[in-house]
């Protein structure tokens, strides 16, 4: 029967694929131009990749995507490496898209509702609906509310008219995050209303203040790239980064040192270190002056008194910061607090006096990021009631904004909400009329995420087959012209977009044929130039607003902050693949939690992984207590953006039942069902906003936390947090338990001491091979004879011309642990090339997770500052020489195979998990049963991986389907495979550029050359001379501390 | 069954009354003697001359038998389909040892079964037995009788019986 | 032995094959329904995958090896006794080495079936065996798990033919004592014609002697290779070259408590045997017992000495896991119920009380199955990359399947008991002092 299952699985995708070419042909889109792609094909041919250059809507950054189609089903995403802000990688949300795409929870067909009950319309009548509506609220002039996503781009122009059209309207763009606030101080200090660029990899020196850059602030996949352009140890030179805030977020990890302040401190702090640069400042004069009289309270002491940040701290980063331009300094992101302005005022004046202004920020880019004011959307939405009409698109107020708001009451109080969003939500909940949009994956669009960046968005492919939707372009062009306005005549969105484009052709000075231009635009996803820098100039009027200390006094400190997985606006929090994917620090999976400092904790009696009450003034949470060092002691942490529901098949599990009563699972058991996964941080937040901006505030004071007397039902997949830690290492505070890597040598680090030759590197307790075995060869380097050698000669005796084998291919991998930052997009990226499935939270309890790849997270104790240094590492299968998997599996399912990979041959396996026991680095992952890819998410499985059924062990492969693939084109060319022409999907997605990938054969590939050239080359556990064909290179750090 | 069987056959309640009889009827020059006895004893055997059994050879000859097919099959096997696991040889000899053993076993262990019967089968042949019900149903000797057969011609029959007579056999049956 | 007789021992065998009483049938009974509870276990675990039993990623091993690896080591003191002792000429062997042989083939066949239960797809078992097929894919000689198929399947055979070879006598002796003609008919035919002719006994012997010879060492090597299921890997406290001797040693030490908890039962269910397996014969065991204990004591510090002494830290962590860690309560059942429990043996009251020795038989059978527990688990849950330590966590089907191959087992034993003569007839009379007119 399991193999009925894996035929069923495999027709599935066939059966869809096949309907989706049938489909590709029938759409209102005009075929001959849905087809322009990156790599034009000669025809649809079966079992190729088609790629397709688009734009990623998950944020406003809009980074470009390629998206890779097989058979006409868009199967994996990918960044655009022509794209400016993007440049080939994109984060794990991005990653994500496709599950927002093949959402189960996605909208069929429109649908009215009133008072919770939902009945599904046709379009017709949907339409019908709204236009007499709409008519109506022309015909008196009525009044309309538009809230749309944050983007930029011509839709918005449309719709802008379309509102206006209707009567006095408001358009307004909904985005959580806080970034109005970065654009007001720029208008206070520099007279210029715009989020400027970042540049940091022209910085010697950063400073975050709080800012979570590699996670969620502003641009955080540009800001990866060029943060380990700087920090990243390149030519004996590497920059310091040191990260201020009450909470070490995974950014801080990263950070060469995190310094721990209070929360609402950091603008003192900022100030302070200007203060002390000011003296050898390039500004003269009245303004020097005046940013004396200004900054002079901010002495070391006072700073240091407020704060509680040692002088000394205050001094060295001073020193370090004062690089003459060379250095940057950043804040915001959720930490910032009620004064979010106020603290980017300090910034900017610490970095204008650092004279960082124009070297590393330069103006003039205007990053269109982030939404309108949050305080105005919800003045808004709260009359929700004076108006006739209020349309909501993709976005989901209703959960995002704290409960106290009114949002949902008010919008229950609306005469009449449309929703336009793909999928059902919170709130389209709502609303009296929902009409689907198409994801963007289906549809036209367009978007300037800044100037001179001028991104494409087109469908890849048909729409869904099953959900009959429509763009959000032609639905508003379909509207306004069903409303009799004017300029609604284009036939479809597309050609308005066209229109559009001649504009942006004209901007980017082309002078070809527009149908070239557009088809150029297609393949490379858009125009891209460079900005012109604008000069600004401090206006002193900065000065004018006193900084006091916002230090919450009352209770401790609630922070709801954003990871690489989860966001406050939510709306990836409905994907299996984010809730499946451990949070790179904390490692938990499908849950929120909430990060104590063990001190705190034990003084309140609480344990790890208790169940506790979090109490803010306006509501309370329970949650787990997850202790972590790398937090203020006066501050609670929880992760925003969980709390949705998940839809996922309902498995049977055994938790919580007795281990003799049987748990039985019928096929007629297996439902998708949605489930809440965690608690909504920013639901139980006071509702505040940012006097200055009106940026919504992530953070509450006068927050009390109280044991619940139960242990709460935490999912961590580190091994480490267990009672059997060895006592010696241990950390048993509030049984906190041990999660250093007990010197087994995963993560290995060096100084740049070491690095540019001035100390000698101490031994890591590892052993040389030759050391520790004996050696059986002549020439004393191995116990066998090399497996080339060994293999023709074998094949002479057998008279058989093959297998010949690393001729001309042997794959190999290094990955720099200097460069990672562990932000897991890598992971989510193997979930969607590897047909991977997830497994859910109760099987993730009981060791059944299915990841082929993993960030390890060690966690260290560093003696002199008691901070605690966290090490990333990705851990996959290492491909072994010596594989120990392979001997031991007696039907030969698992062999090494002529590429130097380790073979895996899923039909051939009979489920000993013999080779999972014997594999040192723990990388085999075994199929416990036959998991669902519940509807419409098996169409995502991409075709060249088999779905495994269950009972046979499956890993990683360096991604041989994508191997095979390129293998296959070049033979066709009759050439071999050229160096960087295949890309593993992890190293595809990675935007730090830790992962290189190639043949190390080829003594011109990248790969080899880092692999015989590095001096912080190792290999992971050598003295079980495994031969793992992955090099990892060493982690730099400054300096000599270290755990 | 065989030639029609001239001789006599006796059953004795005690061992040793058997055992001279025994010695003394081989005296007479009749060789071909069979005994029944619930369990072996060397008495017995040494009453006939300690004759030794071929079984042995039978074993090694498996032993040899099992141990070749042991390294046949497995450089085929390996070399049919080159598969490298691990960075050991293709063919690698310390691996087969397990394997040859325990195929060495099995094939003694079959090939001593096969000797066995083949040599009872050939013992059996050479002799002759009475043919009489009353012989052919007498259930003690698996219990607690010890039985000698004597096939012999007519003239030497009542010498037997003498003997047996003489070492007080519980009875004795002339068969001709 | 002055009151036994050629016909009191056939008297008492042929008594023990009498058609079963009430007690017989409800326990039947009982061992049945466990076995049924054992067979619906695993048809889901076959239809569903392997999602209930407590194995996971890292611990891939769990109770169905343990479960292996015990049956196994019940089997072989049975063939321990049969051949080894047959060659030493214990005393104490003659009386007890029928059942315990049976014991071993049901062992055996017990054990078999793990295996197959613990493979993920179970309906490919047969992909282990080198048979021919379209695709010429043949096997991996390499992996011990292979050297398991050859060795464990080489082990059933030679003990069924052993066990049967003893029989064939005996079934004689039952076919001329038995009245009915059904009877008579099938264990004639059982019997294969055999009436104690010298031929017949002469080769007989002969074979019956190299059968024990040869089955001397395959019992060792058998154990060995499946020590090296572990050995072989390279996972700390798997990777040892103290195994093979210490499997054995353990081996031998579960199987004569097993033979204890079997003959004591059996003794009491048959009154006649109570003069044919004396006390001296138990106490042989238990001396038995006594030893393989301590030497099973021996390599359990031995192994701790060289986790110390290796300096290896991987090792070391381990060692330190097994007493201190999570698991720590299986280790020291462990050590109570395998050093400690077997020491009172060294006192001769205790060593012939034969209470006492069943309680001690059990525990012992208890500590050996947790002994296998912890090697297979332990190691695994705490190899050497901390990142993926693991802690194991018991469920239904593996229990279920546990409580049934006991039931399976003790079936094919109570069968056994009643259609086949469970003392060794020919070889009791043999060990008699025969009955002579001069005793001289």
């Amino acid at each position: 029967m399991s193999k009925g299952m894996k035929r069923r699985d495999f027709f599935k995708v066939a059966a869809t694929s096949g309907a989706a070419v049938a489909v590709v042909g029938c759409t209102e889109d005009p075929v001959e131009k849905i087809i322009p792609m990156l790599v034009p094909p000669s025809d649809y041919v079966p079992a190729v990749s088609i790629h397709f250059a688009t734009t990623c809507q998950e944020c406003a950054a809009n980074c470009g995507l390629i998206i890779r189609t097989r058979e006409g089903r868009a199967i994996k995403a990918e960044g655009n490496p022509e794209h400016p802000l993007s440049g080939g990688g994109i984060c794990a949300i991005g990653q994500s898209s496709l599950q927002g795409m093949y959402s189960p929870s996605r909208a069929k067909s429109p649908a009215t509702q009133n008072d919770g009950s939902s009945s599904l319309i046709g379009w017709d009548k949907g339409l019908g609906i709204l236009s007499e509506k709409l008519e109506a609220t022309k015909a008196k002039k009525g009044k309309v509310l538009y809230i749309g996503p944050a983007r930029s781009g011509s839709i918005n122009k449309l719709i802008d008219r379309f509102v206006k059209g209707l009567g006095s309207a408001k358009y307004l763009r909904f985005d959580s995050s806080p970034t109005n606030s970065i654009k007001q101080a720029n208008q206070i200090t520099f007279n210029k209303n715009e989020i400027p660029d970042y540049q940091l990899e022209k910085a010697k020196t950063l400073i975050s203040f709080g800012a979570d850059f590699l996670e969620s602030w502003v641009y955080p996949v540009k800001l990866t790239k060029s943060y380990t352009e700087m920090h990243a140890f390149k030519h004996g030179v590497k920059g310091k980064y040191y990260h201020v805030s009450p909470h070490m977020s995974l950014t801080g990890s990263n950070a060469d040192e995190w310094v721990s302040c209070p929360s609402g401190g950091e603008a003192i702090i900022a100030l302070g270190i200007a203060n002390q640069l000011l003296g050898k400042s390039k500004i003269s004069g009245s303004e020097k002056k005046a940013l004396r009289d200004y900054l002079e309270e901010f002495s070391a002491e006072q700073v240091a008194s407020q704060t509680g940040v040692r002088t000394s701290k205050l001094e060295e980063l001073a020193k370090e910061f004062g690089k003459n331009g060379k250095s940057i300094a950043i804040a915001g992101g959720n930490t910032a607090g009620a004064d979010a302005t106020q603290l980017q005022v300090a910034v900017n004046i610490l970095n204008y006096v650092a004279g960082n202004i124009g070297q590393t920020i330069v103006f003039g880019a205007d990053y269109r990021i982030g939404g309108d004011s949050t305080e105005e959307i919800v003045q808004a939405l709260k009359d929700a009631g004076k108006y006739d009409i209020v349309f909501i698109e993709n976005v989901n107020p209703a959960y995002a904004l704290p409960q106290d708001s009114g949002v949902v009451e008010a919008l229950k109080g609306a005469p009449f909400v449309v929703s336009l969003s793909t999928e059902r939500d919170e709130t389209s909940a709502l609303a009296h009329l929902h009409l689907p949009t198409s994801h963007y994956f289906e549809s036209w669009g367009d978007s300037t995420p800044r100037n001179g960046v001028f991104g494409l968005q087109q469908p890849v492919m048909a729409k869904l087959p099953m959900f009959s939707t429509k763009e959000i372009g032609d639905l508003i062009l379909l509207a306004g012209s069903s409303a009799g306005l004017s300029g609604f005549d284009a036939d479809n969105y597309q050609e308005y977009l066209k229109e559009q484009w001649q504009a942006v052709q004209k901007k980017m000075g082309d002078r070809s044929a527009f149908q070239t231009f557009w088809t150029d635009s297609l393949k490379k996803g858009g125009q891209y130039r460079d900005f012109s820098s604008d000069k600004v100039s401090f206006s002193t009027k900065a000065l004018k607003q006193k900084v006091k200390s916002s230090l919450s006094v009352n209770g401790m400190t609630l922070l709801a902050v954003n990871t690489t997985l989860h966001h406050s606006n939510g709306a990836a929090a409905n994907r299996s693949w984010l809730m499946e994917v451990p949070h790179p620090i904390t490692q938990i999976v499908w849950d929120s939690w909430v990060e104590i400092h063990p001190k705190t904790a034990v003084k309140l009696g609480i344990k790890h992984g208790d169940l506790v009450e979090v109490k803010t003034p306006k509501g309370s949470l329970e949650l787990a207590a997850y202790f972590y060092y790398g937090i203020e002691e006066n501050t609670l942490v929880v992760p925003a953006g969980m709390g949705r529901s998940v839809p996922f098949p309902t498995y049977k599990s055994s938790h919580g039942k007795s281990i003799i009563t049987p748990v039985i699972e019928t096929k007629s058991d297996l439902r998708v069902e949605g489930f809440k996964v965690g608690e909504n941080a920013a639901g139980v937040l006071p509702f505040k906003t940012d006097a200055q901006s009106g940026d919504l505030v992530f953070t509450s004071g006068g927050v009390s936390i109280k044991p619940l007397g139960k242990k709460a039902y935490l999912v961590t997949m580190d091994g480490q947090f267990k009672d059997d830690i060895e006592a010696l290492e241990a950390d048993t505070l509030g049984l906190m338990g041990d999660r250093s890597q007990k010197g087994r040598g995963f993560v290995q680090t060096t100084t740049m001491g070491n690095m540019l030759g001035h100390s000698e590197e101490k031994a890591h307790g590892h052993h040389l091979r030759h050391r520790l075995y004996t050696m059986d060869r002549k020439d004393n380097t191995d116990f066998y004879d090399p497996r080339e050698e060994d293999v023709a000669y074998h094949a002479e005796w057998a008279g058989k011309k093959k297998p010949k084998y690393y001729d001309p291919y042997k794959w190999e991998m290094s990955i720099d642990l200097d460069r990672c930052t562990g932000c897991s997009a890598c992971v989510v990226a193997c979930y969607a090339e590897n047909n991977i499935p997830v497994v859910g939270k109760d099987r993730n309890a009981v060791g059944r997770e299915m990841s082929w790849l993993r960030i390890e997270r060690y966690i260290e104790k560093n003696e002199e500052t008691g901070t605690p240094e966290i090490y990333y590492t990705p851990e996959m299968c290492n491909q072994c020489g010596n594989a120990g998997c392979e001997p031991v599996c007696p039907v030969y399912a698992t062999y090494h195979n002529e590429d130097g990979i380790n073979a895996m041959i899923y039909n051939r396996c009979v489920g000993t998990r013999y080779c999972s026991n014997n594999c040192v680095y723990k990388q085999r992952k075994y199929n416990w049963r036959s998991y669902e890819f519940p509807s419409p998410l098996h169409l995502q499985l991409n075709p060249a991986m088999t779905v495994r059924e269950m009972g046979v062990m499956e890993k990683c492969n360096f991604c041989y389907s994508r191997i095979r693939e390129m293998k296959d084109i070049a033979k066709d060319q009759g050439r071999v495979v050229a160096d960087s022409e295949i890309k593993t999907a992890c190293q595809q997605t990675c935007n730090a550029k830790a992962i290189t990938f190639g043949n190390i054969m080829d003594k011109q590939s990248q790969v080899n050359k880092i692999v015989s050239t590095t001096k912080r080359g190792y290999k992971q556990l050598e003295e079980v001379n495994f031969k793992p064909s992955i090099t990892y290179l060493k982690k730099v750090k400054h300096n000599n501390r270290k755990a | 069954m065989k030639k029609e069987f001239s001789g006599v056959w006796a059953t004795f309640e005690f061992l040793d009354d058997m055992c001279f009889s025994i010695k003394e009827i081989r005296k007479q020059g009749i060789e071909k003697i069979t005994t029944h006895t619930p369990c072996p004893r060397h008495e017995i055997e040494h009453a006939l001359g300690n004759p030794q059994s071929r079984v042995p050879f039978f074993t090694l000859f498996g032993m040899f038998v099992g141990i070749g097919i042991g390294i046949l099959l497995i450089i085929t096997m390996t070399l049919d389909w080159i598969l490298p696991v691990s960075g050991k040889p293709v063919v690698s000899v310390p691996v087969m040892g397990p394997i040859l053993f325990e195929l060495g076993v099995i094939m003694a262990i079959y090939c001593t079964v096969l000797g066995m019967v083949l040599l009872i089968l050939r013992d059996t042949k050479k002799h002759s037995f009475p043919t009489s019900d009353k012989y052919k149903n007498y259930d003690r000797f698996m219990n607690d009788r010890f039985g000698v057969v004597v096939p012999c011609s007519k003239n030497e029959v009542d010498k037997v019986v003498e003997i047996f007579k003489k070492y007080q056999a519980e009875e004795v049956n002339r068969e001709a | 032995m002055s009151n036994i007789t050629y016909t009191s021992i056939n008297e008492d065998v042929l008594h023990s094959l009498k058609p079963p009483g009430k007690t017989w049938w409800i326990s039947l009974g009982i061992i049945l329904s466990a076995l049924g509870l054992g067979i619906f276990a695993w048809t889901y675990q076959i239809m569903h995958g392997m999602e209930w039993s407590g194995i996971n990623h890292p611990i891939g091993w769990g109770v169905y090896i343990t479960d292996f690896v015990f049956w196994i080591g019940i089997g072989h003191a049975g063939t321990l006794i049969s051949a080894v002792l047959f060659l030493v000429r214990a005393p104490f062997r003659t009386s007890i080495y029928r059942a315990s042989e049976a014991m071993t083939v049901f062992a055996v066949m017990t054990a078999g079936l793990f295996p197959i239960i613990h493979i993920g797809r179970a309906w490919n078992f047969y992909w282990l065996l080198p048979y021919p097929n379209q695709r010429q894919l043949w096997i991996n000689f390499k992996s011990p798990l292979l050297w398991d198929v050859f060795a464990v399947s080489t082990y059933m055979s030679v003990s069924i033919a052993f066990f049967i070879l003893g029989l064939i006598p005996d079934l004689a002796s039952v076919r001329d004592g038995c009245k009915s003609k059904l009877k008579r008919f099938f264990y004639s035919i059982a019997s294969v014609g055999f009436r104690g002719t010298n031929h017949q006994w002469l080769h007989y012997m002969r074979g019956y002697l190299l059968f024990a010879a040869i089955a001397t060492p395959l019992v060792f090597s058998v154990h060995s290779i499946v020590s090296w299921d572990f050995a072989m890997s390279s996972i700390p406290g798997w990777h040892t070259t103290i195994f093979a001797p210490y499997f054995v040693a353990g081996a031998i030490f579960s199987g004569c408590a097993m033979v204890l908890t079997i003959m004591i039962p059996l003794r009491v269910a048959f009154p006649g045997f109570k003069e044919i397996i004396k006390v001296r014969d138990l106490e042989g065991m238990a001396e038995m017992i006594l030893m393989t204990g301590i030497l099973v004591t021996y390599a359990y510090s031995i192994e701790f000495f060289i986790a110390y002494y290796s300096g290896a830290k991987f090792e070391r962590a381990l060692f330190w896991f097994r007493p201190f860690g999570e698991l720590r309560y299986f280790f020291w059942l462990m050590v109570f119920c395998n050093c400690v429990s077997a020491l009172p043996l060294w006192i001769k009251k205790i060593r012939t009380n034969i209470p006492a020795l069943f309680f001690i038989s059990i525990l012992v059978n208890v500590g050996m199955w947790l002994e296998r527990f912890n090697i297979v688990v332990t190691s695994l849950a705490h190899d050497f990359d901390p990142f993926a330590w693991s802690m194991y966590k018991f469920e239904w089907v593996e229990i279920w399947i546990t409580v049934g191959s006991f039931g399976w087992f003790f079936m094919w034993f109570f069968i056994f008991v009643k259609i086949m003569p469970s003392l060794a007839v020919a070889e009791l009379k043999e060990a008699l002092h025969p009955p002579l007119r001069r005793s001289q």
